[in-house]
């Protein structure tokens, strides 16, 4: 309860909540083009958040978070028809969380580098899993016809995307929170102080996996078709820390500029010039490491932060 | 009952034996120094003891209960803190911050009952350090991170407190501040302190008994004013005897 209320005053986060609650009216105001753009931007809102809510926090970056969002939409897709969507999207975040749970025990062993490549590497491993079981079946791709409009997906999309936020900020917010930033510190202090670190960095893990196993159902829905090679494709990963990076992990606020400003981006150059699209953000992403590690979050609102005093 | 009890520990790293056969008493309220050369084993023991290390052979009991082999955050739970020879600051917090986390997961628990700032503030204040409150740990000097290292170890409320070289790299007036840093924690927590040290000083003013190690192995056991006189030890330290 006392969560509950700290949220209720944090009038920062109450107006960022509202803002992307707000995005319900872009397919009446701004038309179908808009609507999916909206769609896209709740998408990368809800995946990035989420990826912070153990990456950010713990520090192990995970480059393999795609594979979470690619079961969600494989279960969604092979559920389709057989059983409802409201049970099908929620059964894709709960796979995707035991997925989570499942590998977590051995990946988390490993820390810095090994830990990135371990699990940008179980993600190539489980699509190439579900590729072959997919092929051995005889389903090289799977077409969902009857999908819910894109308006019905938006409000979906915006609904996870303010539970992924909520999600992320109660958890900075408690003591777990701080146990994960304990982690993210220095690990071995932080066991010595009493923090259960395994258990820990597994349950983090596993809270950041759900939401985007429940997106990736709803994205299979809006493509309404379901390609293996697609939906587990490593660019989304990619973009996923890109993100993060360049609008900050410190702050709700910051997966959401990070989006916002990639989903620009692309819509100013994917379109026209590709080529100098990803050039572009090759180049943002080195700036901002270099220059403001913290991202557009800590630029717009500088908070305290290591760096000052 | 011994508070602390180590039976037989062994330690080998491959085919160095880092510890052999150390077994050794620690009663409530006593301090206990542990001595020896670079390389001796006391930081391994630490180790060992804290979770950290997983011994090869032998028993470690607290309060008479088998916790050989626990993890490092249960052994803390328990009552056992220890320090870093090489300090390990949470840099990206601050002082008070780092002390805060240790209050919430460490033996003491948390209830709430007063503002965890507060207690922080109390902790920071028995190591004098409640003026460096919100600086960053990173930005710490030596003698502070040092000091530090033993706020957060006693802001998990323990019974035991393992101080591993908290002295090292001070000068001669910090080493005093620090020696009353900790005979006065002790004295108001009634704490049973294990402390490796090489200062001679300190550990003279502040162990009842003082334990020496030499390669892995326990050489003498006894008084500070013993084990200066005792041949063995003068063997281990200077090569000769020349009493």
């Amino acid at each position: 309860m006392t969560a509950l209320n700290g949220i209720l005053k944090d009038r920062v986060l109450l107006i960022f909540l509202t803002s992307l609650v707000l995005t319900v009216f872009v397919p009446d105001l701004f038309g179908s083009y808009w609507a999916i753009v909206a769609l896209n931007l709740m998408m990368w809102v809800s995946l990035t958040q989420s990826w912070t809510l153990f990456s950010g926090m713990t520090g192990y970056i995970s480059l393999g978070h795609v594979v979470f969002y690619g079961i969600g939409a494989y279960v969604v897709a092979s559920t389709f028809k057989v059983l409802p969507l409201w049970v099908s999207i929620p059964l894709g975040g709960v796979v995707a969380g035991v997925l989570a749970l499942l590998v977590a025990i051995p990946v988390l062993r490993v820390r810095g580098p090994y830990f990135v490549i371990l699990t940008f590497g179980l993600a190539e491993l489980v699509k190439y899993i579900v590729l072959n079981v997919e092929t051995s079946i005889g389903k090289s791709s799977r077409l969902l016809f009857g999908a819910p409009t894109i308006e019905t997906l938006l409000y979906i999309m915006i609904g996870l995307a303010v539970i992924a936020t909520l999600m992320t900020k109660l958890v900075s917010q408690s003591r777990f929170g701080r146990g994960l930033s304990a982690i993210r510190d220095d690990e071995i202090t932080a066991e010595t102080v009493g923090v259960p670190v395994v258990k820990y960095k597994i349950t983090a893990f596993t809270l950041s996996a759900v939401i985007p196993g429940m997106v990736g159902g709803v994205i299979a829905l809006k493509s309404t078709y379901f390609e293996v090679l697609q939906v587990f494709n490593p660019v989304i990963s990619f973009t996923v820390v890109t993100m993060a990076i360049i609008g900050g992990s410190g702050d709700v606020r910051g997966p959401f500029m990070g989006a916002a400003f990639l989903l620009l981006l692309s819509e100013l150059f994917w379109a026209t010039i590709p080529q100098i699209y990803m050039i572009l953000v090759g180049l943002f992403l080195i700036v901002f490491v270099v220059f403001a590690p913290n991202g557009i979050a800590a630029i717009l609102w500088p908070a305290r932060s290591r760096d000052s005093q | 009952m011994n508070l602390l009890e180590v039976e037989n520990i062994g330690k080998n790293f491959g085919g160095v034996r880092a510890l052999d056969e150390v077994s050794l008493m620690v009663d409530k309220a006593e301090t206990l120094g542990l001595m020896g050369a670079n390389g001796a084993g006391k930081t391994t023991l630490f180790s060992v003891i804290a979770g950290h290390l997983k011994p090869s052979n032998g028993i470690i009991r607290l309060k008479g209960k088998t916790i050989t082999g626990y993890r490092p955050d249960k052994v803390c739970r328990l009552g056992i803190a220890r320090t870093f020879q090489i300090v390990r600051p949470f840099i990206g917090m601050s002082v008070r911050e780092n002390v805060e986390v240790a209050i919430l997961f460490g033996n003491s628990g948390y209830d709430s009952a007063s503002s965890l700032g507060d207690r922080a503030m109390d902790i920071l204040d028995d190591v004098g350090l409640q003026g460096l409150s919100e600086t960053f740990a990173g930005k710490l000097t030596l003698s502070a991170r040092k000091c530090l290292e033993v706020a957060r170890a006693l802001a998990t409320g323990p019974e035991i407190l393992l101080l591993d070289e908290v002295m090292a790299g001070l000068t001669p007036r910090e080493v005093d501040d620090m020696i009353e840093i900790i005979q006065r924690i002790k004295l108001q927590r009634r704490l049973t302190i294990v402390i490796v040290e090489h200062v001679v000083k300190a550990l003279n003013q502040l162990s009842e008994r003082v334990v020496v190690l030499h390669h892995g192995k326990i050489i003498a056991t006894g008084s500070p004013q013993e084990i200066a006189q005792n041949i063995d030890v003068r063997e281990a330290y200077f090569g000769a005897s020349d009493t």
